[in-house]
């Protein structure tokens, strides 16, 4: 690496810094830039999808049925909207708060706490499958298939299985991912290698499973 | 990341996205159920809170914040062609939109032959079953309850129809013999006025499709 200077560096000076002759572009190791670009590639997947989605939505000639009595969870007699779907988005979401803890611990090389925060991050993964079984469960008890529906638009199953069933899968594998690494760390295979890359990467998998979601919720559910 | 400082980052930085990440998505959420009009100014609000959401969650969560500009520059800006997809996409989806309906209207009215129901062919309901599958009535009319681009006709006859405006009107004869030569007389409330009227139906071809409609409500 050349000496660089410690002078403030503007964003773009940086940018050609970087890309000037025969220098290494991406300064992290191969295998983060690797999964950044696998990232990248399943964003377009997921993009691909919602767009296929906004696209049969708009072109259903039927009534696109109202998530919010479609989704309803009656609670003491009175129908609240949406309130399984919120509570699994609680869910996600501070799973990506206790995987960046996981991260950050790792990074300090802090074998116990990172260990028990990639765990937790697993359980709460766990749970938010769990809790879409439940509404897959219920969901095709009350009619709903990927051709038809009784509430509207036929198209409305076929975007719902297909865009919660490809995340519910991403979340699936990532728990699997989560579970190993947790197994890993607890036995000291990061501290022997000196670097604990591969909770980092698991963390940028599942910081992505979390970012379709914020996406997923309100384009699918609330919109 | 490619430096020290951030192991030394506070968690607290951590916490706090947290906990405007969960904040956020609440607030998303109490927009749904409040119902804030008009449904643009909601979608809108939807669609910048999630932005806001997948920018701490990129920067934060994933840690974008600490890496180089080629990286960032690498993974950020071929996400934003997205963008042109979905224009796309919901172009496309107009489109389809707009030759459903016209494509519809064009396939009834072109049907140049038309079964003539013939005497030996069964009873009336059956008759009208026929007629109402050749005619195309079914494709959007079930017969089961299912709602498809018309109302369902399981049940119809003899009910209380909710009209667009307001007013109701009982389905007798002469009501579905209007909504069939003039469809655009009485909307039933929720669906939209996309039927041509069928003009080129006999008095005895509709009398024989009420007929198999009437069925439907008797046969339960």
């Amino acid at each position: 690496m050349h000496h660089e200077q410690q002078e403030r560096i503007t964003p773009l000076r940086a940018f050609f810094a970087d890309w000037a002759s025969d220098r290494r572009a991406f300064q992290v190791r191969w295998s983060k830039a690797m999964m950044w670009i696998f990232i990248l590639g399943d964003a377009f997947v997921f993009g691909s999808f919602l767009s296929a989605y906004a696209s049969a939505r708009l072109a259903a000639a039927a009534p696109w049925p109202n998530a919010g009595e479609v989704f309803a969870l009656p609670i003491g007699g009175a129908e609240i909207p949406l309130l399984l779907v919120a509570l699994m988005t609680l869910i996600l979401l501070s799973s990506g708060g206790t995987m960046a803890l996981a991260v950050l611990y790792g990074l300090r090389h802090d074998r116990a706490k990172a260990a028990l925060f990639t765990a937790l991050t697993a359980l709460l993964g766990a749970l938010f499958v769990s809790l879409q079984g439940v509404e897959w469960t219920n969901l095709i008890r009350e009619g709903a298939r990927p051709w038809s529906n009784p509430w509207g638009a036929p198209q409305f199953g076929a975007s719902f299985f297909t865009l919660t069933g490809f995340h519910g899968l991403h979340v699936s594998i990532g728990v699997l991912l989560l579970a190993i690494v947790a197994l890993r760390i607890a036995r000291g295979v990061y501290d022997k290698k000196g670097d604990y890359l591969g909770v980092e990467l698991v963390g940028l998998y599942w910081g992505f499973v979390d970012l379709v979601w914020v996406f997923l919720f309100p384009f699918f559910y609330l919109f | 990341m490619n430096n020290n400082d951030e192991k030394n980052l506070p968690i607290g930085t951590y916490l706090r996205v947290w906990g405007i990440v969960v904040a956020l998505v609440t607030l998303s959420y109490a927009i749904f159920l409040l119902e804030i009009e008009p449904l643009w100014l909601r979608r809108f609000l939807f669609t910048a809170i999630a932005l806001l959401q997948a920018t701490l969650g990129v920067r934060y969560f994933m840690q974008m914040r600490w890496e180089r500009p080629s990286l960032v520059y690498a993974i950020v800006l071929p996400v934003t062609l997205l963008l042109a997809l979905v224009i796309f996409a919901l172009s496309e989806g107009r489109y389809v939109l707009g030759v459903r309906q016209l494509e519809y209207s064009a396939e009834v009215s072109q049907q140049p032959v038309r079964e003539t129901p013939s005497a030996q062919s069964g009873n009336l309901v059956e008759l009208g079953k026929q007629l109402a599958q050749s005619n195309g009535c079914l494709s959007c009319h079930s017969s089961t309850g299912n709602r498809l681009v018309g109302p369902s006709w399981k049940g119809l006859y003899g009910s209380t129809r909710e009209l667009e405006g307001g007013a109701t009107v009982i389905a007798d004869e002469a009501y579905l013999k209007e909504s069939i030569v003039n469809p655009a007389a009485k909307i039933v409330k929720g669906f939209s006025p996309v039927m041509p009227p069928f003009t080129f139906l006999s008095d005895e071809e509709i009398q024989t499709i009420i007929e198999y409609i009437k069925s439907l409500t008797t046969e339960n």
